[in-house]
């Protein structure tokens, strides 16, 4: 078992591997201005505001998914 | 109604269980295991829930995780974008683990619950509450207002690491959030570290050192400039922005922080583990405590502007710095302050599964409650008789046993007022990090002495750090500027100007460390250098037991109060069961141990034996 489980890893991992080559690393590089990476850019935003918005009332659809 | 929550996975698991909404359980995994923080999935803190609850798994009508896990793998994925080149390693070592545990992330989870009894996994329902609903549900739906803002701050969940709620009737609204990587916890946590300190366990050590800053000094204000110029931007609502060149948190690997930049930063070396404490570290300390006070002003500032309520409830881990929720009451903003007793990662078990009680399956909430749901915190297991008598016999033992609380509580009082430091073992097990007079180390505050004895010879720990009293609800502003109840040890106030002492002229410059050997008080004990003090209040509704140990001291001695510290030594868990309970007590200095009403003594040569066979058995492990 756990030798299927070393085996699975080591796929996945050569699998990450080029994922990381192909896509991140690309995405690193070209997509400076995309949303999710704003977060990370030390800007000052005087008088301004670091919060997000939800305005979000918790209703049961929003336990249900992962 | 029956629910069951579950946090972990990360620290802290936990479980907790609800019938039709009231809670019947809750208890931290690492209290069974006696791993600190332990985050394996909680399976003994489960199997307890059920059997408290008397359910079967299959009875259930829906399991609640505290976070939703996809969420929050797509924030690993984003912090990898960003940092490419640098988290390639990371990313490598990490990923798979990650992968598998998001792909099998439900199959893991089922098959961890069917180790302990076989279910139909198709009629389990499974939710998943966002993180940080699972800490505002854990202290809004306990509390006794029919509305309220909702502060929560911590690490980080999914994204979140801090939002701005308003809980209404069983409704629950999120207002706004921070995401991360911005995030007051992990800010507090990065100076934990570079203090030497560990993450995730030194933050209370950072809170008790911050004291000895010299508060105006040009030092501390130096450091609270850089702090606010280089590592964070505090803006006016409260939302921060920490600069990333300086931590290193996003990509997992290597601690908070970029060591050499802090280094750099404020022109002094991180402080190695277990190393001498200088000024300085106190002065930092300070330093990040004014700064993380300023955020949780202004937070709770806009959670005031944003819906007006008199009512504010707390939750999160920063909801333990019980010195910023001390400053929050003292500025009056709220009339009504609430914290959740476990605000850590352990008390979302119980949000979650109140959450789906409330938000998911609609439940009707109690209008008019007159005290909170948390029954004194007191939710954890409880051992009787059966399981003392096994421990006196099997360990040969001769207690004294009291078949009458006032005689027991006459007695103790008596030790206690003679010196003596007692383990006091009651009841159920508490819930949250704090020990409540049912897993307790009990001492007399007046004594001065008690608090270096405690301290070195008992838990084993850092002289400089403080003991909080428990006092007698109706005599807490005998002692304390304090004028609410605190049953949860989660507020820090100054003690009343009558009992302090004169301190000498040279006080404030005084080495740090000298600052503890002067007298500052009749309470000395529990008094920190800044004359300030943590406070239980005890009532004989929530804890009869207890009420009576102290009112019983209080005729002894004329003081109506005691130190109490968690039952445990450092770097382990509060005790569990009574033989947890005796080990600790054999381990330590400990002068006697109550458990129940049996009352332990022992010598000298006892602890010297214990500590003997303690020896070969590390030797031997």
């Amino acid at each position: 078992m756990s030798f299927i489980k070393t085996l699975i890893k080591f796929i996945i991992s050569i699998g990450l591997f080029f994922l990381y080559l192909f896509y991140i690393l690309p995405s690193s590089l070209f997509k400076k201005s995309h949303r999710s990476r704003q977060n990370f850019i030390f800007e000052k935003r005087p008088g301004g505001s670091y919060f997000f918005e939800r305005n979000l009332s918790y209703s049961k659809r929003d336990l249900e998914g992962m | 109604m029956k629910i069951l929550g579950i946090s972990g996975l990360y620290h802290d698991s936990a479980a907790a269980i609800l019938h039709n909404g009231e809670i019947i359980a809750a208890a931290q995994e690492e209290r069974f295991t006696r791993i600190k923080h332990d985050s394996n999935f909680p399976v003994n803190a489960i199997d307890y829930c059920l059997k408290e609850s008397g359910f079967k798994i299959e009875d259930l009508d829906a399991i609640a995780y505290y976070e939703k896990p996809n969420l929050r793998f797509t924030r690993f994925f984003d912090a990898y974008i960003h940092y490419a080149p640098e988290g390639f390693i990371p990313w490598l070592k990490h990923m798979p683990t990650w992968l598998i545990d998001k792909f099998f992330f439900k199959k893991r989870f089922l098959s961890s619950l069917k180790k302990l009894q076989n279910f139909d996994e198709n009629k389990i329902k499974i939710l998943y509450p966002e993180h940080h609903l699972s800490h505002a549900a854990s202290t809004y739906y306990p509390s006794t207002f029919k509305e309220s803002a909702i502060l929560t701050i911590d690490g980080v969940g999914e994204w979140a690491s801090a939002s701005i709620c308003y809980g209404k009737g069983n409704k629950i609204k999120i207002i706004k959030e921070l995401r991360f990587p911005h995030s007051l916890g992990f800010l507090y946590s990065s100076f934990t570290q570079f203090l030497g300190f560990r993450i995730n366990n030194g933050e209370y050590k950072v809170m008790g050192l911050a004291p000895y800053g010299i508060l105006d000094s040009d030092r501390v204000k130096k450091y609270v400039d850089l702090i606010r110029k280089e590592l964070v931007d505090v803006a006016e609502d409260g939302s921060i922005f920490l600069n990333q060149d300086y931590f290193q948190y996003a990509v997992a690997g290597g601690g908070m922080i970029k060591v050499e930049k802090w280094e750099k930063l404020f022109d002094e070396p991180m402080r190695a583990q277990d190393t001498k404490l200088e000024q300085l570290h106190c002065d930092l300390a300070l330093a990040v405590q004014l700064v993380t006070e300023e955020v949780v002003m202004k937070m709770a500032a806009e959670a005031k502007k944003l819906t007006g309520s008199d009512n504010l409830c707390l939750s999160g881990g920063v909801a333990l710095n019980c010195v910023a929720n001390g400053k929050l009451l003292k500025t009056k903003m709220f009339k009504n302050l609430y914290i959740q007793p476990a605000s850590g990662d352990a008390g979302c078990s119980l949000g979650a599964a109140l959450a789906a009680h409330y938000i998911y399956f609609d439940q009707p909430r109690e209008d008019n409650k007159v005290k909170d749901s948390m029954k004194g915190a007191y939710l954890g297991p409880e051992y009787g008789e059966k399981e003392i008598k096994e421990l006196i016999k099997a360990e040969g033992l001769t207690p004294q046993q009291f078949t009458d609380d006032v005689e027991l509580s006459n007695h103790v009082a008596g030790l206690i007022k003679n010196g003596n430091v007692i383990g006091w073992y009651q009841g159920r097990m508490e819930f949250g990090p704090r020990a409540l007079g049912n897993r307790s180390i009990l001492g007399d505050a007046t004594n001065l002495e008690m608090q270096r004895k405690i301290n070195l010879k008992i838990k084993f720990r850092e002289g400089f750090r403080p003991f909080a009293p428990s006092v007698l609800e109706e005599e807490c502003d005998e002692y304390f500027n304090m004028d609410v109840k605190s049953p949860y040890m989660l507020l820090v106030t100054d003690i009343q100007k009558s009992h302090m002492k004169d301190l000498p002229a040279d006080y404030d410059d005084m080495q740090w460390r000298a600052k503890l050997d002067v007298v500052r008080s009749d309470i000395q004990s529990i008094t920190h250098v800044n004359f300030s003090a943590r406070i239980q209040t005890v009532t004989e509704e929530t804890n009869r037991r207890y009420h009576m140990l102290i009112e019983a001291f209080k005729r002894k001695t004329g003081y109506g109060l005691l130190v109490n510290t968690s039952f445990n030594i450092r770097g382990e868990p509060i005790v569990c069961t009574p033989a947890d309970a005796y080990r600790c007590f054999m381990k330590t200095h400990m002068d006697y141990l109550v458990l129940d009403n049996y009352v332990f003594s022992k010598n000298e040569e006892d602890y010297k034996l214990a500590m003997t066979e303690e020896a070969l058995l590390s030797k031997k492990s």
